[in-house]
């Protein structure tokens, strides 16, 4: 159970970016995937999630083939997902940028459940503004709010801590953790740092020109050996 | 100077006419990426569509929902049967609804004839009432007036004060996130389709009675209508305002001072300018990426 990625292969146009790519995410786990720019990390969760589906192989969540699902029959049966640089609406609220999200697995509250302003008290004074006003760290909490108040089962995050100043990137790694252990969602994280992947992640891979060379536990994953691949 | 104002206030009419005709072009070309070249044919369906509710017996305001219905259903089926597998492609979407539009006047002529058809005004708007000046204004040009605001903001209240419109802002905005929250961003565009091409409908509806209905009566105001959008710029309301106020104003002002062809020349010569000034228009910002 959880999500099973089997052998998919993944085109940009005619460029081939994903060669037989095999990854598990067990349910409950939190996996890391690692590696230098244009690798195919951020390939790899579009192709999950349905923006760039694979042309072949296969992807099974739960026990079902979601391999040629549209994007959001994904995040109705579960997967989150938040993508790199965030998107978030920049012409609409804050509450409205939650609210689509909500709107998105069928929810018609119009009242935004409260867990998420304890994960995230800074976007209660926020709700009213446009997204777009928002500071960088507040656009990540919302990016991640907007996933979570999905309640999904699996969490697809594309280097969350990108670009943000480091008092911030502690924050988000904090609430990263509590999100795994408090809400019973297994994550797969595309991550550049180290210290963060091994303090919370149990399983890793490692990805270069498309595949991925390297996975185990995250105990195996020494600066010597991360830095094989790693290293520019 | 009296004389000026009145065709100022005539002008209004001109407004919500072109107001009416141009909502759902925006619409559908704002929000689902798609200049719809039928436009002007749906316009048309929708005046033969009253044409026909006038020959069963009812008036306009039996026509305008019959027409919406009608016109709505005809896009939806253009929308499921054609634009829904190439949406990515802007070309071919030109010429697809191109095409959609000389069947329909094909189909239309082969069922109705060559002949025009005359639809009547609705009694109750029969007559005017004196502004300043001699001129009577007609009851009908203010009900088109009302109409329009009518439309403007049913249109408003549906694209930002119900989920459906929560759906579109995002998707407009940001289709590949809308679609990562779980929006279904195919059924959106099929709902605007649908929709934007109602309007073109009413449009038609409330045109049949000043205009005699022939198949290819749609195309001026098709014409008129990507001016509008050309000049407010695509994906606000506003802007669907500013264009039709300010074309409908100019023209019916210059074609009162000169003559309606140099009326409509300066129209073109003024938006001209105004797109070297505006590139993306004086409200617009979106384009389907």
């Amino acid at each position: 159970m959880g999500l099973e990625i089997q052998g998919i292969d993944t085109f940009y146009g005619t460029s081939h970016i994903l060669h037989g790519v095999t990854l598990n995410v067990p349910d409950g786990a939190m996996v890391s995937v690692l590696g230098r720019n244009g690798v195919g990390k951020s390939t790899l969760l579009k192709s999950i999630i349905g923006i760039n589906p694979p042309k072949n192989g296969s992807i099974q969540f739960n026990g079902a083939d979601v391999t040629k699902e549209k994007t959001h029959q994904h995040v109705r049966a579960g997967i989150s997902y938040i993508p790199q640089g965030r998107e978030i609406i920049p012409d609409i609220s804050v509450y409205e940028n939650l609210m689509v999200a909500m709107r998105g697995i069928k929810n018609r509250s119009k009242k935004i459940p409260a867990f998420i302003f304890e994960y995230f008290p800074a976007l209660e004074p926020t709700q009213k503004r446009k997204g777009g006003v928002l500071s960088g760290g507040q656009q990540q909490q919302l990016a991640i709010a907007r996933a979570l108040i999905q309640e999904p089962s699996l969490l697809l995050m594309d280097e969350p801590t990108e670009g943000l100043q480091p008092s911030v990137v502690e924050e988000i790694n904090t609430i990263i953790q509590r999100i795994h252990k408090e809400r019973n969602c297994s994550i797969l994280l595309v991550e550049q740092n180290l210290d963060f992947v091994r303090d919370v992640t149990e399983h890793f891979a490692i990805m270069d020109s498309g595949q991925i060379v390297e996975e185990g536990d995250i105990q195996l994953l020494t600066d010597e050996f991360a830095g094989q691949y790693l290293s520019v | 100077m009296e004389s000026i104002i009145t065709q100022f206030l005539n002008g209004f009419s001109v407004v919500a006419i072109l107001m009416i005709a141009a909502v759902g072009l925006a619409i559908i070309f704002g929000v689902a990426g798609v200049i719809n070249m039928a436009h002007g044919e749906f316009i048309m369906v929708g005046a033969y569509t009253a044409a026909v509710v006038g020959q069963l017996g009812g008036n306009t305001f039996i026509a305008i929902p019959v027409a919406f219905l009608v016109v709505a259903l005809l896009g939806l089926i253009v929308e499921r049967s054609i634009i829904q597998w190439i949406y990515e492609r802007p070309l071919e979407t030109l010429l697809a609804t191109w095409g959609v539009g000389i069947i329909l006047q094909v189909v239309v002529k082969l069922i109705f004839g060559p002949e025009l058809y005359y639809v009547g005004a609705p009694k109750i708007l029969d007559g005017g009432f004196r502004t300043i000046g001699l001129l009577p204004f007609p009851w009908y040009r203010l009900f088109l007036i009302i109409l329009a605001i009518v439309i403007m903001i049913v249109t408003y209240l549906i694209l930002f004060k119900t989920d459906l419109g929560l759906k579109v802002r995002a998707v407009r905005r940001n289709r590949t996130m809308a679609g990562c929250l779980g929006i279904d961003t195919a059924k959106v565009d099929m709902i605007i389709f649908a929709f934007g091409s109602g309007l073109a409908g009413i449009a038609g509806a409330v045109l049949a009675p000043i205009k005699s209905v022939s198949t290819t009566m749609g195309f001026p105001y098709a014409v008129d209508s990507f001016m509008v959008l050309v000049l407010g710029g695509v994906g606000s309301l506003w802007g669907v305002v500013a264009g039709s106020g300010l074309i409908g104003e100019a023209e019916t002002i210059l074609s009162f001072i000169y003559n309606s062809v140099i009326g409509k020349l300066l129209v073109f010569i003024f938006i001209v300018i105004a797109i070297r000034v505006f590139p993306k228009g004086l409200f617009g910002y979106h384009e389907r990426t």
